[in-house]
């Protein structure tokens, strides 16, 4: 499905990925490592949205390196962003909406990810915790084949994260999902395959 | 004789621009009575040069208290407001269309110049100077100014007084324009509506100058002696 | 009842001239094309978060193609690419930009000579008579209104607010921002365009006043005074118009000073209020 080959990224001086190479058949891949080793930049580069300075990604056959980040999602690429990106001014159903594009799918996504009660509030009122789930709802409104999650705990109390997880358990038997975070715990109940991300190499992989 | 005819006014046009600059990225408005506080230096001058810059300053307080707690909109609705109310102010007042200001003529360097117009070169060039001074020199002041304009929100939370440095923006780019009109106006016929092309130029300037976000600041004079270089 | 209110003050505000003399019919008119300049600059500020102070170019040229040559009309799109192309500057840059376009405008203008007319001058425009002028205005002015209302409140105009809340988020769902953006603005600056015609018709003359900033800041001092709503541009424009030209043999050398202190006010107003919603 998804194949990496010697991805290398740079900002200026500073070398943020090293040559990565990995692929994806399907089911849940995990990647994990301590802060700055690399993870969001890596789901930037196969979503679009940054362009690795060497290296090719593939994505079933098709090589997505150089597309754009709108053409890569009609391929069935989503991405939750690590920090939130949502229309803050837009109501949760009307961001909800954008993504899933018809009204009737948006309404059970909503009632999927536990926003129904916050349905008609705009963005910038509802919770931190509440904005996270409207990302990935935002995300597999989308309906895709592969979704990019960048630390989808972060930020959660105990309940979403139970929420969440129970989600992301549902949905991996249709959607593969390479799924970052900090620590291996939530990422080992979830995960087909793992690895370890350092110093923008992989060290340990399983 | 020529350097003087382009100098004199791309300095004064700089300082206006900086006037401009500051108080839409510091103080967040667009200040549109800018134009109209230049006039109303020259209209003050005819009764004591001191009064351009005290009034000026007023003015610029004035628009302070006004806009408090306004969005950028409001507030620039509110100065274009002011700047009207300056002009027929000073229409109503004056009752004539046109008013001749007095001027002094000294010789420097073997030409002749008018003293205000020259001492408005001098106000506008120590202004640009200690503003430069001010922004090259990494100080705090400059810090918390760079914090006021990327996010006022934020300025507060680490404990700068964002009202205060509002008010001082507002006040001494206010004070600095009416004091340049005084000066610069010198000499010449005005009416109340003069000013307005001074803004327009100063905010094609600041416009220019704005596009070098961090440079900004440093380059309203380069700009400036570009601009007048090409059209005087 | 709001919109009882609403819906009958518009009626009021749109049909009472009808029943008054040439000055008032003269000046509704007026009032009435900008009022859909200022439908124009709410659409593409509110909708797309771009506050243009050179609306007065669509406006300014399509009139000026209008009386130079009417078949010259195809050309008054390419003032929307204009635009849009300033859009790239950033937000913050656009409208300090499109004011410096519009000022070189208001100079070019008065260079514009041709066969012996123009310059300063400027030239005559086909003209309709007054009573078409002021129905004319009125039909179009709600076409517009229900027009930028239904794009407003389409699936389109839902994806041009998302674009202009955050670009990026717009992408990563699959949306490409720039068909969006040339299509808001395209609509604007057509909207502005019309309006510039309709403002030769009436006055039957078009001079390089239409770029001055007179113009190209009407549609932020009608759009602010009647509160940032569609309906209400009307409102606002009345209130400018009617402040500062009407009041003009009535309290003649004091109708700008009312004028100013009613924007003034404006500004101030408690009840004023931002609304992201289209009415």
């Amino acid at each position: 499905m998804l194949e990496v080959i010697g991805l290398c990224k740079a900002f200026g001086k500073n070398v943020v990925l090293k040559g990565i190479t990995f692929s994806l058949r399907e089911g849940v891949l995990g990647i994990y490592g301590p802060n700055g080793s690399g993870k969001t930049t890596l789901l930037k580069i196969i979503s679009g949205l940054e362009k690795p300075s060497h290296g090719r990604v593939f994505f079933n056959g098709e090589e997505i390196t150089n597309k754009a980040p709108q053409e890569i999602v009609k391929l069935g690429i989503a991405m939750a962003f690590q920090i939130p990106r949502v229309f803050w001014n837009l109501t949760v159903y009307e961001n909800v909406l954008l993504a899933a594009k018809e009204k009737g799918y948006a309404v059970e996504i909503c009632d999927e990810f536990n926003l129904k009660d916050v349905i008609s509030k705009k963005a910038r009122e509802i919770s931190q915790g509440k904005v996270k789930l409207l990302q990935l709802a935002m995300c597999f409104a989308l309906r895709p084949k592969l979704a990019l999650l960048d630390e989808p705990f972060a930020s959660l109390d105990v309940e979403s994260v139970r929420t969440v997880l129970g989600i992301l358990k549902e949905r991996r038997s249709h959607t593969s999902m390479i799924i970052t975070a900090h620590h291996t715990k939530l990422l080992k109940s979830l995960s087909s395959y793992m690895f370890e991300l350092r110093d923008g190499k992989i060290v340990r992989s399983g | 004789m020529t350097v003087t005819i382009y100098l004199f006014p791309a300095f004064i046009y700089a300082s206006l621009a900086l006037c401009v600059l500051l108080s839409y990225r510091g103080a967040k408005i667009v200040n549109l009575s800018l134009g109209s506080v230049f006039t109303l230096g020259g209209y003050s001058s005819m009764f004591s040069p001191l009064a351009s810059p005290a009034v000026g300053a007023l003015i610029g307080l004035l628009l302070h208290v006004c806009t408090k707690g306004m969005d950028t909109g409001r507030a620039t609705l509110f100065s274009l407001g002011l700047a009207i109310a300056i002009e027929e102010a000073l229409r109503i007042s004056f009752r004539v269309e046109y008013v001749l200001l007095r001027s002094h003529i000294i010789h420097l360097f073997e030409s002749k110049l008018v003293l205000e117009h020259f001492l408005a070169f001098l106000v506008s060039a120590t202004f640009l100077a200690s503003f430069l001074f001010f922004e090259l020199r990494g100080s705090l002041g400059k810090l918390k100014l760079r914090v006021v304009e990327e996010d006022l929100e934020i300025a507060e939370i680490y404990g700068i007084d964002t009202e205060r440095v509002r008010a001082i923006i507002l006040v001494v780019s206010s004070a600095i324009t009416c004091c340049l009109g005084g000066l610069y106006l010198s000499g010449r016929v005005i009416s109340p509506t003069i000013g307005w092309l001074s803004l327009i130029f100063s905010c094609i300037i600041a416009t220019i100058a704005h596009a070098f976000r961090d440079k900004a600041y440093i380059l309203v004079l380069p700009v400036s002696l570009g601009l007048c270089w090409l059209t005087w | 009842m709001a919109n009882v209110v609403i819906f009958t003050s518009t009626l009021l505000l749109l049909l009472m001239p009808a029943f008054f003399d040439y000055y008032i019919k003269l000046l509704a008119s007026s009032a009435l094309a900008l009022a859909i300049l200022t439908i124009s600059w709410l659409h593409l500020e509110r909708d797309l978060g771009m506050a243009s102070l050179g609306h007065s170019i669509p406006f300014g040229v399509s009139a000026y193609l209008f009386a130079i040559n009417p078949s010259l009309l195809f050309l008054s799109p390419l003032t929307a690419l204009l635009l849009y192309s300033l859009s790239m500057l950033g937000r913050t840059l656009f409208p300090f930009a499109t004011f410096f376009l519009s000022v070189t405008f208001w100079y070019l203008a008065h260079h514009v000579v041709l066969g012996g007319r123009g310059g300063e001058e400027g030239f005559e425009a086909p003209s309709l008579d007054l009573n078409l002028a002021y129905t004319l205005s009125a039909v179009v002015f709600l076409l517009s209104y229900l027009l930028t209302w239904k794009v407003s409140n389409s699936g389109l105009g839902l994806k041009v607010r998302a674009v202009r809340d955050d670009e990026i988020a717009a992408k990563a769902i699959g949306m490409n921002p720039e068909p969006l953006k040339i299509f808001t603005f395209t609509f604007s600056c057509g909207l502005a365009s019309i309006t510039g015609v309709l403002h030769a018709t009436i006055f039957g003359h078009v001079s390089p006043d239409v770029f001055s900033p007179y113009f190209s800041l009407f549609p932020f001092v009608a759009a602010m005074i009647g509160g940032r709503r569609l309906w209400s541009c009307i409102l606002g424009s009345y209130a400018v118009v009617g402040l500062s030209w009407f009041l003009s043999p009535y309290v003649p050398g004091f109708h700008y000073l009312i004028y100013a202190i009613t924007i003034i006010l404006a500004s101030r107003a408690q009840a004023y209020a931002r609304s992201n919603r289209a009415v």
